[in-house]
């Protein structure tokens, strides 16, 4: 589900291969990224490239995990779909998640 | 909302089409494959993109995710019926199932902008979704059935 990708300006690049992010899925993702911040890992950048749909469910996972991150570290999503997008902004939470235009 | 749409609910008038899945998550995403492919020729017709198409997938989702959670309480096998119907410039979505009986009342406030990541909830978006992306939403129990329509101006 989740790849680790690269280093990019000091960020883990971590690929989500997904194409829904849903009820489904977001306890494994959120489960998975949780584990690669328990490593120590603390600045994370989370490529969403491949997702097209996120519900409530996946984007409470989104926020959760970011929370982990912020704490001490840094967490940013890129390659947002544009209806990843549109529920970012639905929601508001375009607002306060880091969003980085390309990876 | 217009009456004859409930009232055709209500009394079984045929939708355009209809769809049955049953109360687990992983049944959602094949029954909004089948619902895609119903609904994308009518919208073509109506002269409408797949943009609307993605924006009804989307309350869908939310509408069977909390039938699941709250109607349900995750007990699986249960039945959930969805309908689509559409007028000239409108469609609506109608949302059946016999769980337990829906609360407005018990719904969490629209979510405002969080000051920060930190302060930001972490669930309670669903309705938050299905309010900002329809124009209008009823609900009725009637005997002992949920009914929620939908209605979606394009």
């Amino acid at each position: 589900m989740l790849i680790e990708q690269d280093r990019i300006d000091g960020f883990l690049r971590v690929e989500c291969c997904l194409s829904r992010l849903d009820s489904v899925q977001a306890g494994t993702f959120r489960e998975q990224l949780s584990r690669i911040i328990s490593r120590g890992e603390r600045a994370i950048l989370l490529d969403l490239g491949r997702v097209d749909f996120v519900d409530s469910a996946g984007l409470g996972a989104l926020i959760a995990v970011a929370k982990l991150v912020d704490e001490d570290g840094q967490f940013e999503i890129t390659g947002l779909t544009g209806r990843v997008a549109q529920l970012l902004s639905l929601t508001r939470m375009d607002e306060v998640l880091s969003i980085r235009e390309h990876a | 909302m217009e009456g004859a749409v409930a009232f055709s609910v209500r009394r079984g008038f045929r939708p355009a089409f209809s769809v049955v899945l049953t109360s687990e998550y992983t049944s959602i995403a094949p029954a909004m494959d089948r619902i895609r492919a119903s609904i994308r020729p009518i919208l073509a017709l109506m002269q409408q993109s797949d943009a609307d198409l993605d924006v009804l997938e989307t309350v869908l989702v939310e509408v069977v995710n909390n039938i699941i959670r709250h109607a349900y309480h995750g007990r699986p096998g249960q039945p959930i019926h969805i309908g689509f119907w559409q007028d000239r410039d409108r469609v609506f979505l109608g949302i059946w199932d016999r769980g337990r009986p829906f609360s407005f009342a018990s719904l969490p406030p629209p979510t405002t902008a969080a000051p920060s990541l930190q302060a930001a909830p972490e669930s309670g978006f669903g309705w938050l979704i299905i309010r900002g992306s329809v124009d209008d939403l009823t609900y009725e129990r009637v005997l002992e059935w949920n009914i929620l329509i939908l209605e979606k101006r394009l």
